[in-house]
């Protein structure tokens, strides 16, 4: 009878102290894993594969815009401001890139952000680029939106209105070859 | 025996105790919009600097992320739709305080099975054994066993909540970088809508009333002082820039440009220092520029 019971109990204490090693195991295990995955997730990727933010609203030129009427083009909406440097660069770049390929069906929207129309429109005039159009952004929010984190920032929308890719820093002349030209290979 | 299952009775009572503070804390007085603002703000980290929340930050992507949860507020959107849709757009990294699954339900988790263990535990020290009794020990095990659940609840609570203040702490902590009340809120928005379509005359006086309003709120200010800059009003900006908290980078950078526009030779020292305080600043790369050109 006695020994009955002290098997009984050795065995109930070994499940228990199995029981504890699995939990903390796997607590710990669970707590690591998290941390690996938060530190290795890639944020630029937030939006892609997804619909494109709405983006509408008055120009830098005074007029009207909205992405929703470029559905069927490739969209390159670019972010900037006249205060940003790198932005300065690249917008010659964006408006050549729109000139050579608009037959292939791409369009360049831009996204001023936290920028004035005056400032805005004279680095348009200034780099060659007022054939680019531009929603104006004074506060931001917009930019927001689309998950902008500085300027310049540069998305890929497909012809469904997806976001596809996403550009920190200005454009280059590779990536326009690389990612923004076969792109356009697609249905149009 | 008693003595241990009071122990053990002291741990549940303890663990019921920490949950029902929990459940308190989170069933306070309803916020205001701006305290609402302000919280989610706080629990938002700013995409653009390390180790700062969007509340905090003087970044124009964390002042223009505050600007967007005070809309989706005023809009009748619930703190965990707003939090949503940032994780949407920034990914989840840009939630401070992590929800309620992964690791966070993890950590809730293990108080309860540490009690789960602690209790399986008492009742094998009170189980018979062939050798004689040794109290003291035990009775040291009992109160490890009782406060391994209370210590570990208090840990898990404090990593899920975040423990950020509440309360009037968080409120007077806000009152530095958050729209102070709700007029001058109003007419900071006011005048953001008037400067989108390009009014830039009415955003400057709608900008002036909001500062005069809550002349504390230094981001009211900055974005003052930027109109101000951009609409020639260069000795203004200064002066306002001048008044501003020292350490805001945006304040430097503002004196700096107007001191520029001017053509005063510490312009470059003032640059210099804006450059050193923020030098990933979006606007970092064209002031390194006009220093450069300066030259």
């Amino acid at each position: 009878m006695t020994s009955a019971v002290a098997t009984g109990e050795r065995t109930r204490r070994r499940v228990v102290r199995t029981v504890v090693a699995v939990v903390a195991v796997a607590g710990v295990a669970a707590l690591l894993l998290s941390g690996a995955l938060g530190g290795s997730r890639e944020p630029a990727s937030a939006l892609a594969g997804r619909l494109a933010p709405p983006l509408a609203g008055p120009t830098v030129q005074g007029g009207k815009a909205d992405l929703a009427d470029l559905r069927g083009k490739v969209v390159l909406v670019n972010v900037w401001a006249s205060w940003c440097g790198p932005c300065r660069d690249e917008l010659p770049l964006l408006a050549r890139t729109r000139e050579r390929l608009a037959r292939q069906g791409l369009e360049v929207l831009g996204l001023d952000m936290s920028d004035g129309p005056v400032a805005a429109r004279a680095l348009l005039e200034e780099t060659a680029a007022t054939s680019l159009t531009s929603v104006v952004d004074p506060d931001g929010t917009q930019a927001v939106a689309w998950g902008v984190r500085g300027v310049p920032e540069t998305f890929l929308v497909d012809r469904q209105g997806v976001v596809r890719e996403r550009r920190i820093g200005p454009v280059t002349e590779e990536w326009v070859r690389d990612v923004v030209e076969p792109s356009l290979q697609g249905q149009q | 025996m008693s003595r241990r299952r009071m122990a053990a009775l002291g741990a549940v009572v303890g663990l019921l105790a920490l949950v029902g503070w929990a459940l308190w804390l989170a069933d306070g007085p309803s916020p205001t919009p701006d305290e609402r603002t302000t919280a989610i703000a706080e629990a938002l980290a700013c995409p653009s600097c390390e180790g700062q929340s969007v509340a905090h930050s003087e970044s124009p992507v964390a002042r223009q992320m505050r600007l967007v949860v005070a809309e989706q507020v005023a809009q009748g959107r619930s703190d965990a739709e707003i939090r949503q849709w940032f994780a949407d757009r920034y990914g989840d990294d840009v939630l401070l305080s992590p929800p309620l699954r992964g690791s966070g339900a993890v950590l809730w988790a293990v108080p309860v099975l540490v009690l789960a263990g602690g209790l399986a535990l008492v009742r094998r020290s009170r189980a018979p054994t062939k050798a004689p009794a040794v109290p003291r020990p035990g009775r040291r095990r009992l109160a490890v066993v009782a406060a391994v659940p209370v210590v570990v609840g208090l840990v898990a609570w404090t990593v899920v909540t975040g423990a950020r203040p509440s309360g009037d702490a968080a409120a007077g902590q806000a009152a530095a970088v958050e729209p102070a009340g709700g007029t001058a809120a109003l007419l900071a928005g006011q005048a953001a809508d008037l400067e989108r379509r390009g009014d830039d005359s009415g955003a400057l006086e709608a900008y002036r009333a909001a500062y005069r309003a809550a002349p504390e709120d230094s981001s009211v200010g900055v974005r003052l002082a930027f109109l101000l800059l951009k609409t020639g009003h260069v000795q203004e900006a200064e002066d306002l820039a001048k008044g501003l908290q020292a350490d805001s980078v945006d304040a430097v950078l503002l004196l700096g440009m107007a001191q520029r526009s001017r053509g005063e030779p510490e312009a470059r020292a003032t640059l210099e220092r804006f450059l050193a305080l923020a030098p990933s600043h979006p606007a970092a790369a064209q002031v390194r520029q006009l220093l450069s050109e300066g030259s």
